[in-house]
C-alpha cells in the first residue's frame, strides 16, 4: 500500500478547467472519498490518478514516485468501475487471471491469486461462471476481486455501487468497508452519494466545479462545514439554510427573519456575526438540532407546518420561514397536522452561521 | 480499285467439283438460276446486273397488297461488330415492307444473337412466341425437331427450292421435311495484313496456302515483329469459336461427325480420328509451343481481334468481308498516331480463300440465316396471319432484299439476287467481296441436328481451352470430346 | 410427492401450456395479418418457382423434345451430378471461392473499419472513396477489371513490363491455376465495404469503461483488441460472415462475365455451372437438380444466420 499525493492538479478542455488545482494527500491505508455533484471534477481527477488522461499541470505521486508520465499499467493501480467493465466472454477466473496474464505471470502464481482473492470475497464457488450469470452485486465482488487479485498499492473505486438496488447498496457498503479494514488498503473512492462517501470514508474531499471545497474527516465535515455548499450537500434531509438579517437590537446581537421575528445570539455566535462581510447572514441548522414547540417559547420562532413526511422511525415536519423550508425531526408520536402554528426553538452551540455574499462559514476571531 | 489477287489463280485449278457436286446433293430435278460449277469471280460478274426483279409484283402473287392483317416478327438484329452500312438496310427495308403492305399491322423485334435464343426459347415454353421469326442457320434444327415450326418452303411464297444454296436448304431439313427459307448465306475468308507479312519477310500478296503455312507464318510474324501471328479465338459460349476452328478442323480431313462428306448421315463420331487431332494440335503448337497468338485467345471473340488488327498487333485471321467496313468505323473513332496506324492496316488489309489442309481440302462454315413460321398454338394469341406471314417472308428472300439486307456482309440466300443490278453495284463498290463470294462453293453447314448448338458452343471450345491449357493432352482432349459427343447424342449426362 | 390435487394440477398446467400456442396465435392475429401480403407475394415469387423447380429436377430435357414432354428420370439426375467429376471439380472451386473471398473480405473490412475508427483529418473523404467498390455496377467493374488483367494488352501488364519488372504481361485470367485467385481478389474488392460498414457500426457500441479497464489491467492496443473489442463484436461479425458466405455462394456476375467460368473450367462455381447448363445447353431437369442441392446447402447457411439474429432474444427468454 502506497500513499498518493496530488498537488496543483489541473486538467482543462480547451477553454473548460475540469479539475483546479487540487492539493490533496491520501495516507498509507487510508480510505478517501471524493464525493461532489456530477461534473464537479471527481472522476476525471480519479481518472488522471490512474493516468487514463494526461493531466495539463501538476503533479500525481504514487508511493514516493512521481507518476505523471508513466502508463496506468506501470502505475501499480487498481480500478474498479461503475459498470463493473467485466470481461463479458471470460469466466469469473479468466477475469480474474486478466491482469495477471498481462503481467505475464507463470500459471502457477496466477492461479494462486486468483484463488486467494476468491476466497477473500467468497466467490470461490462462482469461478466457473460467466459475468452475465452473476447477480449485480456478485459482479461487483468479480470487480473487486479483479483489482484484489493485482495487490497493487491503490485501489481507485468510480461510483462502483450507482448501479445497484439500494438494499443492496447498503450492503456492498458495508462488504466494501470491511474488504477496506481487512487489507488496509489504500482507497480513492468517488461517489456523488454524499451517503457513501459519509459512512465509508477516512476523509472525504467535497468538490464543486473542479475545485476542492473541503477536505477533511466525515465528522468535521457534517459538523464543521466550511461553506454553504458543503453544508447543504452533506447530510441527508440537507441543513436548512435560512437568510436573516443580523442587527443590533438593545445593544444585543439578533437574527432577524423576513417575517419580523427576532432571535438572540449567543456571545459566541455574536463574535462570528461581527466577521460577516455584509448584514446579510444565512442561518444554518440540522433537522435534529432544531426543537419544534407547540406553543410560544422566549427565543423560539413562530411558523407554520407546511408537510409532514413520518418515515417510521423520525417524523420530519417542514415549515417555511423566510423563502427557505426548515426541516425539523421529531418523535414518531408527536403529530403534527399541516398549516398548525410551531415555533422552532434552535440550538445555539449546533447552529451554523455563513455570510451571505461569500456564502463561507463564519468564523469567530 | 477492287483488287482480286488470288480468285483467278486458286479457282481455276483448285475449285474441287466433288465439293461443288456435293452442294448439289439433295435435288438435281430443276435447273438453279446460275450455274454454280462455273463458280468464279469473272462468273459472278458475268450474271451481275442481268435480270430485273419487281419485289412488290413477285409479292402480290402471293399475298394481295392491300391485304389487311398483323404480323409479329424477331430477329437478329445489327450489333456491335456490324458496319453502319448495314443499319441502313434495315431500315429500309421495314420501311419499304410498310408503304408496300400499308394495311398489314407490322410488330418487330431486333434481338442480338444471345439474347434471341433465350427470349425465343422462354416465350415457346410460355406459348407466346412470335409469328415469324429469322435465326441464324445454327439455330432452326432445335425448333424444328421439337416441333413448333410449320412446314415452309420457297414455293410457298413463289419462289422454288432451286432458288437456293443446296447446303442452305440442308440446313432447313429435318426428317426429310422442309421447315424455312434461307433469307442470307455468307462465308468467311482468310484476312491478312501486307504490311505485316512484309516486315516479317513474307510475300505481302500471298496468303498462307495451307494451316501448316499459317502455323509457320504466325511463328514468323511473331519471332520477327513481336506481336501475334493468328487471331485464334477460343472462347466458351461464343459463337464465333466453331465459326473459325470447323474450317481447320474440315480442311486436315476431320470433322465432328461426317458432316463434310457429301451425303452425311451425323452417325459415326470423327472428333478424335486422326486428321481431327491434327488440327487440333495445329493451334497447340500455336498457342502453346510457338506463343505466336494472343494469350487471351481464351477469352477472345473475332470483336476483341478486330481492335488488335487495327493497331496492327494481329498479322492474320478469318472473319466476314464486312470486318473491311467495320475496321473502317472503328478508325473513325481513333486520333493522333492510333489514327495513322488504323490507316496502314486498313490499307494493308487482304482478303483470301481459307488455307487447305495438307491434302489440299479446303472448307469454310455455311453461315446465314433461315426465316421461319411458327405453329399456331406456340405463338402469342393462338393464331397466325399466314398470309401476312407469306408477305414478309416473300419480301425478305426476294431477290432484292436478300441481296441488300445482306449487302455489306453476308450473300443473298436467293441465288437470283447474284443476278440483280444491286449485286453489280456492289461488286463494284464492295471491296473484297468477290472473295468470299468465291469461298462460297467450299460451304459446309453445321450438322443440322438440334445437338449441333451444345457441341459447337460447348463442347469444342472447351476441347480446345483444355489442350490450350495443358490441361489434357491434345490427344485427351480429342478423346474427352468425342466421349461428350456421344453422350450427348445418346440422351447422356453432365 | 403426487397426490390426487398433484395430479389435478398437472393436467391443468399441460392443457394451458397446449392452448397457451393456440392461443397465442389467436390473441396474435392481427400480426398475421400484417404479414399476409409479404407471404402472398413470396409464394408466388418463390415458392412456386421452388415447387417447379424441384419437379423439374426428377426429368430429363432432350434437345429434340418439347419440355412439355420431358422424360421422367426419378433421381438419375441427382446420381449423374453427385458422381460427375466435373461437378466434383465445380465443388472445390466453389469451396475455394467462397471461404477466401469471405475470409479477406472480412479481414479487409476488419482492418478498414479500425482504421476509420479513429478520427483523424479527411477522414471522410476516405470513408466515400473505400465505399465505391461496393456501390459500382459490378458488371461495369468486371469488364474494367478484365482488361486491366488482360493477358496481352492489361494495364498491369503494361505496367510490370514497362518497369522491366517481367518479360512479358503475367496470366491472369487465361490459365487455369491463376484465373481462380485472380476473381477472388476482384470479389473482394468488390465485397469488402459491406463488411466494414457492418463492422464499423459494430465499434461504434464498445463499451469504453471495458476498454479503460483493459488498459488499467496492462493490456497492449493489440491485446484491447482481441480480448475487449474481437469478442464484443462477435454478434455482428457471425452475421456479417454469413451475409458474405451466402453472397459468395451466389455470386454469378464476375466470375460469368469476365471468363465464362473457363479457361476449362477453372473458374466455373455452382452457380454459373448451373446457369451453364440451363441457358448455355438447354439441359433443364440437370440444372433444376444442381439447384435443388444448391438451395438445400443454402437453406443450411440461412438456418444458421437466423439462430444468430435471435441468439440475443433466446438469451433474453433466459434459454
Amino acid at each position: 500500500m502506497a500513499h498518493v499525493v496530488l498537488t496543483d492538479l489541473v486538467k482543462t478542455y480547451g477553454n473548460f478547467k475540469a479539475v483546479n488545482d487540487v492539493t490533496l494527500t491520501v495516507g498509507d491505508g487510508e480510505f478517501v472519498a471524493l464525493v461532489g455533484p456530477s461534473g464537479c471534477g471527481k472522476t476525471t481527477t480519479l481518472n488522471l490518478i490512474a493516468g487514463l488522461i494526461p493531466i495539463t499541470s501538476g503533479e500525481i505521486a504514487i508511493g514516493d514516485r512521481v507518476v505523471n508520465d508513466v502508463d496506468p499499467k506501470d502505475r501499480d493501480i487498481a480500478m474498479v468501475f461503475q459498470n463493473y467493465a467485466l470481461y463479458p466472454q471470460k469466466s469469473v477466473y479468466k477475469n480474474l487471471a486478466f491482469p495477471l496474464q498481462m503481467r505475464k505471470l507463470p500459471r502457477a502464481e496466477i492461479d494462486r491469486k486468483v484463488k486467494d482473492a476468491a476466497r477473500v470475497l467468497d466467490m470461490t464457488h462462482l469461478l466457473e461462471r460467466k459475468p452475465r450469470e452473476l447477480s449485480g452485486g456478485q459482479q461487483q465482488r468479480v470487480a473487486l476481486g479483479r483489482a484484489l487479485v493485482r495487490d497493487p498499492a491503490v485501489f481507485l473505486m468510480d461510483e462502483p455501487l450507482s448501479n445497484l438496488d439500494a438494499k443492496l447498496r447498503v450492503q456492498m457498503r458495508s462488504e466494501i468497508k470491511r474488504f477496506h479494514q481487512d487489507l488496509k488498503a489504500t482507497i480513492i473512492y468517488v461517489t456523488h452519494d454524499q451517503l457513501e462517501a459519509v459512512t465509508m470514508a477516512d476523509r472525504m474531499a467535497v468538490m464543486k466545479g473542479g475545485f476542492l471545497q473541503q477536505y477533511d474527516s466525515p465528522a468535521q465535515v457534517f459538523a464543521h462545514p466550511v461553506n454553504m455548499f458543503v453544508a447543504s450537500f452533506i447530510g441527508s434531509p440537507a441543513m436548512s439554510l435560512i437568510p436573516v438579517e443580523a442587527r443590533t437590537v438593545d445593544g444585543r446581537a439578533v437574527l432577524t427573519g423576513a417575517e419580523g421575528w427576532t432571535m438572540a445570539l449567543s456571545p459566541l455566535n455574536a463574535r462570528k456575526v461581527r466577521n460577516s462581510t455584509t448584514k446579510k447572514v444565512v442561518l444554518g441548522a440540522r433537522h435534529s438540532t432544531i426543537k419544534l414547540h407547540r406553543n410560544a417559547m422566549p427565543d423560539a420562532i413562530p411558523a407554520k407546518a407546511y408537510t409532514v413526511e413520518p418515515t417510521g422511525d423520525v417524523t420530519f415536519v417542514q415549515a417555511l420561514l423566510s423563502g427557505a423550508t426548515v426541516n425539523i425531526s421529531v418523535p414518531p408520536n408527536v403529530v403534527v397536522q399541516p398549516d398548525e402554528p410551531i415555533w422552532l426553538e434552535f440550538d445555539q452551540e449546533r447552529l451554523h452561521l455563513f455570510d451571505g455574499e461569500t456564502e463561507i462559514a463564519l468564523m469567530a476571531d | 480499285m477492287t483488287r482480286i489477287p488470288l480468285a483467278g489463280t486458286v479457282l481455276r485449278g483448285a475449285v474441287s467439283t466433288a465439293l461443288i457436286a456435293s452442294l448439289m446433293s439433295v435435288s438435281a430435278r430443276a435447273a438453279p438460276p446460275v450455274d454454280v460449277s462455273k463458280w468464279s469471280s469473272e462468273y459472278v460478274r458475268s450474271i451481275a446486273g442481268t435480270k430485273d426483279f419487281d419485289t412488290a409484283a413477285d409479292c402480290a402473287k402471293v399475298t394481295p397488297l392491300d391485304y389487311k392483317g398483323r404480323l409479329t416478327f424477331w430477329y437478329q438484329g445489327v450489333f456491335e461488330g456490324d458496319p453502319d452500312l448495314l443499319r441502313q438496310y434495315y431500315k429500309d427495308f421495314f420501311a419499304t415492307f410498310r408503304k408496300t403492305y400499308p394495311n398489314i399491322q407490322l410488330e418487330e423485334q431486333a434481338l442480338t444473337y444471345n439474347d434471341l435464343l433465350d427470349k425465343f426459347r422462354t416465350a415457346l415454353l410460355g406459348n407466346a412466341g412470335p409469328m415469324v421469326v429469322r435465326l441464324q442457320i445454327l439455330g432452326g434444327v432445335e425448333f424444328a425437331s421439337k416441333g413448333y415450326l410449320q412446314e415452309l418452303k420457297p414455293e410457298d411464297v413463289g419462289y422454288s427450292t432451286e432458288d437456293f444454296w443446296p447446303g442452305a436448304m440442308k440446313s432447313d431439313t429435318w426428317k426429310s421435311k422442309t421447315y424455312g427459307i434461307p433469307t442470307n448465306n455468307e462465308t468467311m475468308a482468310f484476312i491478312w495484313n501486307a504490311d505485316v507479312f512484309k516486315r516479317a519477310g513474307l510475300d505481302p500478296e500471298k496468303a498462307p496456302a495451307t494451316w501448316d503455312d499459317v502455323v509457320k507464318y504466325s511463328k514468323q510474324i511473331h519471332d520477327k515483329l513481336g506481336i501475334s501471328g493468328y487471331g485464334l479465338v477460343a472462347r466458351k459460349n461464343a459463337g464465333n469459336t466453331p465459326y473459325r476452328f470447323l474450317p481447320q478442323l474440315w480442311g486436315y480431313g476431320g470433322g465432328v461427325f461426317d458432316e463434310a462428306t457429301q451425303h452425311p448421315t451425323y452417325g459415326q463420331i470423327e472428333l478424335n480420328s486422326a486428321a481431327s487431332k491434327q488440327a487440333l494440335q495445329a493451334s497447340y503448337d500455336m498457342y502453346v509451343r510457338d506463343k505466336s497468338v494472343p494469350v487471351s485467345a481464351l477469352t477472345n471473340q473475332q470483336a476483341d481481334n478486330q481492335p488488335l488488327f487495327l493497331a496492327g498487333q494481329l498479322g492474320m485471321m478469318i472473319s466476314h468481308p464486312s470486318d473491311y467496313d467495320v475496321m473502317q468505323d472503328l478508325k473513325k473513332k481513333a486520333t493522333g498516331s492510333d489514327l495513322l496506324k488504323a490507316q496502314t492496316a486498313i490499307d494493308n488489309m487482304r482478303y483470301g480463300l481459307i488455307p487447305t489442309g495438307p491434302d489440299g481440302k479446303r472448307a469454310v462454315v455455311f453461315g446465314g440465316s433461315n426465316i421461319h413460321i411458327l405453329k399456331p398454338e406456340y405463338v402469342d394469341g393462338g393464331k397466325v396471319d399466314q398470309a401476312a406471314a407469306k408477305a414478309l417472308i416473300c419480301f425478305w428472300t426476294g431477290p432484292e432484299w436478300s441481296l441488300k439486307m445482306a449487302y455489306a456482309g453476308s450473300n443473298p440466300g436467293n441465288l437470283n439476287g447474284f443476278k440483280t443490278k444491286w449485286m453489280k453495284e456492289r461488286l463494284e463498290t464492295t471491296k473484297f467481296l468477290d472473295v468470299s463470294t468465291s469461298m462460297l462453293p467450299y460451304g459446309v453447314p453445321f450438322p443440322a441436328i438440334p445437338e449441333t448448338p451444345e457441341i459447337m458452343n460447348i463442347v469444342v471450345p472447351d476441347m480446345l481451352q483444355n489442350a490450350l491449357t495443358g490441361t489434357m493432352t491434345v490427344n485427351q482432349a480429342a478423346e474427352d470430346a468425342a466421349k461428350k459427343v456421344k453422350s450427348i447424342m445418346t440422351g447422356g449426362s453432365l | 410427492m403426487t397426490t390426487a390435487t398433484g395430479l389435478a394440477d398437472a393436467r391443468l398446467r399441460k392443457k394451458a401450456k397446449r392452448e397457451g400456442i393456440l392461443q397465442q396465435a389467436w390473441t396474435r392475429r392481427a400480426d398475421y395479418l400484417y404479414v399476409l401480403p409479404a407471404i402472398l407475394v413470396m409464394l408466388v415469387v418463390i415458392a412456386y418457382p421452388i415447387y417447379y423447380t424441384v419437379d423439374l429436377s426428377f426429368f430429363n430435357t432432350p434437345p429434340g423434345l418439347q419440355l412439355r414432354d420431358k422424360v421422367f428420370v426419378g433421381l438419375n439426375n441427382y446420381v449423374v451430378i453427385l458422381g460427375s467429376d466435373v461437378v466434383w471439380r465445380v465443388t472445390v472451386n466453389t469451396v475455394i471461392w467462397t471461404f477466401f473471398s469471405t475470409v479477406f473480405s472480412f479481414a479487409l473490412g476488419l482492418g478498414s473499419a479500425l482504421a476509420l475508427h479513429r478520427d483523424f483529418a479527411g477522414r471522410g473523404v476516405m470513408r466515400a472513396i473505400l465505399i465505391i467498390p461496393w456501390v459500382v455496377s459490378a458488371v461495369a467493374a468486371s469488364y474494367i477489371w478484365k482488361w486491366i488483367y488482360h493477358s496481352d494488352f492489361g494495364v498491369i501488364g503494361a505496367v510490370l513490363v514497362g518497369l522491366g519488372l517481367a518479360a512479358h504481361p503475367p496470366n491472369f485470367i487465361d490459365s487455369v491455376s491463376t484465373v481462380l485467385p485472380s476473381l477472388i481478389v476482384v470479389n473482394v474488392w468488390r465485397e469488402f465495404p459491406f463488411a466494414m460498414i457492418m463492422l464499423m457500426a459494430g465499434l461504434q457500441t464498445v463499451p469504453e469503461q471495458l476498454l479503460r479497464a483493459a488498459k488499467v489491467d496492462g493490456a497492449s492496443a493489440w491485446q484491447r483488441f482481441w480480448h475487449v473489442t474481437f469478442p464484443h463484436l462477435r454478434g455482428v461479425s457471425t452475421v456479417t460472415i454469413l451475409l458474405l458466405a451466402v453472397s459468395n455462394f451466389n455470386s454469378f456476375i464476375i466470375p460469368w462475365i469476365m471468363t465464362g467460368g473457363g479457361p476449362s473450367n477453372a473458374s466455373h462455381i455452382w452457380i454459373t455451372h448451373i446457369y451453364e447448363l440451363a441457358f448455355g445447353r438447354q439441359r433443364w431437369g440437370i440444372a433444376s437438380a444442381y439447384s435443388v442441392l444448391l438451395f438445400l446447402i443454402l437453406m443450411s447457411l440461412g438456418y444458421f444466420y437466423v439462430r444468430a439474429l435471435s441468439s440475443g432474444d433466446r438469451k433474453e427468454r433466459g434459454a
